[in-house]
């Protein structure tokens, strides 16, 4: 079932290993959304006490606070799971997508959740216990909760990770030495220098459009009949390439034998004209336009070439090790600006230079812990996105607690843990017994409604239980004699277990 | 009713006690009550999953097979119905139907899975295609949860109503008796005489019938006349099956092969024409048989004995695994088979190009020619979008030609196959061959 837009998920999830049925799923994703817009939005948000800067200004006690945390932490893991989505893809335009949108979102999940946790605890365990959810069941949605699919994401990622890396370094390394020549021209102020410079720059100009010409189609383009005009304008320009390329080359190899053999002195005695005419060589305005013909035809041809790859038939590996150096490169000159223009927001540098360096490096430690977890069978194999939800929801109950929400939602939240699980297992069950094809919404809608009711019942129950708590007992007195009675009634189950699985074998 | 009962438990909410150890843990770390009580919310879960009663379901079962007696490639509806005859509601039944292995689910779907009240029934309706053999239906997998699905119970009951779908190339289903006159043989000759076709009138001669003297000319102008009809001859027809590996393709797992669908044409072809009074002769290209060149041969008869003859022969092709040594001079040495005067009428797929250059020859030669092809060819890849269009080539190359050219497409009857071949041929008088020795 197509909620909005593309579908995310591959045909197999249809399969019998895909998702859960639609309409189970469905309910489960309701019930996460609306607990975790109650839960946040609701008056007795009002009564919290925030102590910190931070908080304040996320969680808003009034219906805006939707559009606050809620809505940011509902953004991200949208972005998160479309990201994962996308980077078990095979096409280039997929992968470079995918990495845009799953490695940022994540790494501000990671970072603003571990902050969260560090600064107010009991909101972290809170948050990231709805976030886990959400990514869980986003994920469910598109059939990518395995380790299977999770691994070529997390490869993808560490590749961007060390692209974004490397084009860092690389263009400190360039700006460093555009600082070092503008300095030590500058600074000289010799005209041989200045000329063995500009050489030097025609050169690199050169070799930098002879690649860009080699990428750019342009004999492609060419209508048929002027083929071969252009194909002999082509050849004129290599050639004049290949004499600026050994020209320039040679003329630096001249300067520096006539400057050993001191013969450029004496040259400027006699033509005055040329040390000025030498430093204007080196002058922006002609470093700019010597630089730009080269760089732009570079560019040209770049895309050219990205075009080219992204128009070609699919080949998997290639486009798996491609996209994410392109997406370093976007993402070096689009997001760490981005992130860096976030600075006026009172957040101390140190801290965004923490989330920026060991956010990916966060988020593929918390990825390798799922992957690793499902190969130690810790989650169930074919369950895991459910699983993880639920458990998702277990932490965001004890958050609950932790937090001071009233008892009703703290038990409310633990009751759609419990139905997340029973509704999405109910669902692969019905999936892997009856596929996707025929018509079983009356069945999951049944059960749904059979365990809703449920909920509803406990949570009525456990509320009265909580009112008896609070007004007969003291807290101390409530809390320990509750913990017996968890405990009696456990040691009491297992024994019911045991009976009643025993009479169902026989 | 007889059935096989099996019960088992579920291992749903093991999770359930970790999540509530936690809670209760946590709470008493934390001290807080909320969280101690919501230790409950698991339990509640747990003890609704472990309490609930194995199920006692007395179901009914009833399948209709529509039609049971088919030939290959015919859509056949299969509808089973599950009725709860018990007096509790069932809260999570999932049936299954046991579809034959070597049929596959054209349409719809045999699971389900819904709820059931007593006296409710529910309808799994798919669509399986046919393919030679009889398929016997077993009886249904059917599978009831219990309201918290600890107890799970799955029963193969009985069922009453069909249990087969019986598939043969004689099958009389779809009728053909309209269209059978009208495939092959229908020799029409430019000379009047005795037939059922109105060709002209000529004045009365002595002898004439009496219920061939136009009265309605007589009644207008007090002369008689008689009635010419198109004059039908008995033809000799020779049917050439192409069984060669090639053409034994299938669209698709669990459908009849290409020469199966040949095969059942070939079968209606030789009943209509030996019942038009024509002769007819087998020929099956591309299986080691003892004719000449490993032709199967059967020379041009007529009767019942040779019609139990050519099934036997079609049978066998549709069988057929081996292949034939030299499939150009089986082609080659037919020709030298086929009496003079006889028609020629391949069934192939057209998978390649020999058959259409055997036709090509025919014509050369003289012979009237009749193609049918059935299409096996799913256009859904490009790979399958070409092959579709070098088949439609090949068609066009027996068209052009002279020959009728029949395209039996997936999924429509042979007889409609046929109904728009000839309003075709209505449509396109000129092109449509006539005579003994037609031509070219």
């Amino acid at each position: 079932m197509a909620l909005f837009g593309p579908r995310l998920d591959r045909p197999t999830a249809l399969g019998d290993e895909g998702r859960p049925r639609a309409t189970s799923l469905t309910v489960a994703s309701l019930l996460v959304f609306v607990t975790l817009i109650v839960a946040t939005t609701c008056p007795w948000a009002y009564s919290l006490q925030f102590g910190g800067s931070l908080v304040p200004t996320l969680i808003v006690p009034a219906c805006a606070s939707l559009g606050q945390f809620a809505l940011g932490l509902m953004t991200l893991t949208g972005l998160v799971t479309a990201g994962l989505a996308l980077l078990n893809r095979e096409r280039f335009a997929s992968l470079f997508i995918g990495q845009i949108i799953f490695m940022p979102p994540g790494t501000a999940l990671v970072g603003g959740l571990g902050a969260l946790l560090f600064l107010r605890p009991a909101y972290g365990v809170f948050f990231t216990g709805f976030a886990l959810a959400l990514v869980a069941l986003g994920s469910t949605w598109t059939d990518t909760t395995s380790a299977e699919s999770v691994r070529p994401a997390l490869f993808q990622e560490a590749l961007t990770y060390v692209a974004i890396l490397l084009w860092v370094v690389l263009g400190a390394l360039v700006y460093l030495a555009v600082l070092l020549v503008r300095g030590t021209v500058a600074s000289s102020g010799q005209p041989t220098f200045s000329l063995a410079m500009f050489l030097a720059f025609v050169f690199t100009s050169a070799a930098l459009s002879r690649i860009g010409l080699r990428w750019l189609p342009i004999r492609q383009l060419a209508p048929r009949n002027r083929r071969a005009t252009v194909d002999w304008a082509l050849r004129k320009v290599r050639r004049l390439n290949t004499v600026v390329l050994l020209a320039s080359l040679a003329g630096i190899g001249v300067t520096v034998a006539l400057t050993l053999v001191g013969l450029l002195p004496i040259l400027y005695r006699l033509v005055p004209v040329l040390p000025t005419v030498f430093g204007l060589l080196v002058s922006e305005p002609v470093v700019v336009a010597v630089f730009g013909v080269g760089l732009l035809t570079l560019f040209l041809g770049l895309i050219a070439l990205a075009l080219r790859r992204m128009t070609r038939p699919v080949e998997a590996t290639g486009n798996r090790l491609l996209a994410p150096f392109v997406a370093g490169l976007v993402l070096t000159l689009g997001m760490l600006p981005f992130t860096f223009s976030l600075l006026p927001i009172p957040l101390p540098i140190p801290v965004v230079l923490l989330v920026v360096l060991f956010g990916p490096i966060v988020l593929y430690l918390v990825g390798g812990t799922f992957v690793i977890a499902e190969y130690l069978s810790i989650l169930p194999a074919r369950a895991g996105g459910p699983a993880l939800a639920a458990g998702g929801l277990v932490v965001a109950t004890v958050g609950a607690a932790l937090i001071g929400l009233p008892g009703p939602v703290v038990v409310a939240t633990a009751v759609v843990a419990m139905l997340v699980w029973d509704v999405s297992a109910f669902g692969l069950g019905v999936t892997a017994e009856l596929g996707h094809i025929p018509e079983t919404r009356r069945l999951e809608l049944f059960h749904a409604v059979v365990g809703l009711g449920l909920g509803v019942a406990v949570v009525l129950v456990v509320g009265l239980l909580d009112l008896a708590r609070t007004a007969l007992a003291g807290d101390r007195a409530a809390v320990l004699a509750g913990a017996l009675a968890v405990l009696g009634v456990l040691v009491l189950l297992l024994g019911v277990r045991g009976y009643v699985g025993g009479e169902a074998v026989d | 009713m007889t059935e096989a009962v099996t019960t088992q438990g579920s291992t749903r909410w093991h999770g359930a006690v970790a999540a509530a150890i936690l809670f209760a843990a946590v709470g008493v770390v934390a001290r807080s009550g909320a969280l101690l009580l919501a230790a409950i919310v698991p339990l509640a879960y747990l003890a609704y999953g472990l309490a609930s009663d194995p199920v006692e379901a007395t179901l009914t079962v009833t399948r209709h097979v529509d039609p049971d007696l088919a030939p290959p490639g015919t859509p056949v509806h299969v509808t089973l119905t599950v009725t709860n005859d018990g007096e509790r509601g069932l809260s999570d039944v999932r049936v299954v139907d046991a579809v034959p292995e070597d049929l596959a689910v054209m349409r719809g779907s045999p699971r389900v899975g819904t709820t059931l009240e007593p006296g409710e029934s529910t309808t799994v309706e798919y669509v399986v295609v046919a393919r030679r053999g009889v398929h016997d239906f077993a009886p249904p997998h059917v599978r009831v949860r219990s309201l918290g699905g600890a107890s799970v119970t799955t029963r193969r009951p009985t069922v009453s109503g069909g249990a087969e779908l019986v598939c043969r190339l004689d099958a009389e289903a779809p009728p053909l008796d309209d269209q059978g006159s009208q495939f092959v043989g229908q020799l029409t000759t430019s000379d009047p005489g005795e037939g059922l076709t109105f060709h002209s009138t000529r004045e009365y001669r002595r002898g004439d019938d009496a219920n061939r003297i136009d009265w309605r000319t007589y009644a207008k102008r007090g002369e008689l006349a008689t009635v010419n009809y198109e004059r039908r001859l008995a033809a000799t027809v020779v049917l050439v099956v192409d069984a060669r590996r090639v053409s034994r393709a299938v669209p698709g797992p669990g459908r009849p092969t290409a020469v199966e669908l040949s095969a059942y044409a070939a079968t209606h072809a030789v009943r209509d024409l030996l019942q038009a009074g024509h002769e007819v002769g087998v020929a099956v290209v591309g299986t080691d048989g003892d004719g000449p060149a490993g032709l199967h041969w059967l020379p041009p008869a007529g009767g019942e004995d040779q019609r139990a003859r050519a099934f036997d022969a079609f049978e066998m092709a549709a069988d057929a695994t081996a292949g034939a040594p030299d499939i150009d001079r089986q082609f080659a040495e037919l020709l030298g088979l086929v009496p003079p005067g006889a028609q020629l009428a391949m069934f192939s797929p057209m998978l390649d190009d020999r058959p259409a250059t055997a036709v090509e020859t025919w014509r050369s030669q003289g012979f009237p020619g009749v193609v049918l092809s059935p299409d096996v060819i799913t256009d859904n890849t490009v790979g399958g979008q070409f092959e579709a269009l070098q088949r439609h080539t090949r068609l066009a190359r027996c068209q052009a030609t002279g020959a009728r050219v029949m395209d039996w497409r997936r999924g429509t009857p042979l007889p409609l196959a046929l109904e728009y071949t000839f309003a075709a041929d209505k449509r396109l008088p000129g092109q449509r061959q006539s005579g003994v020795g037609g031509s070219p």
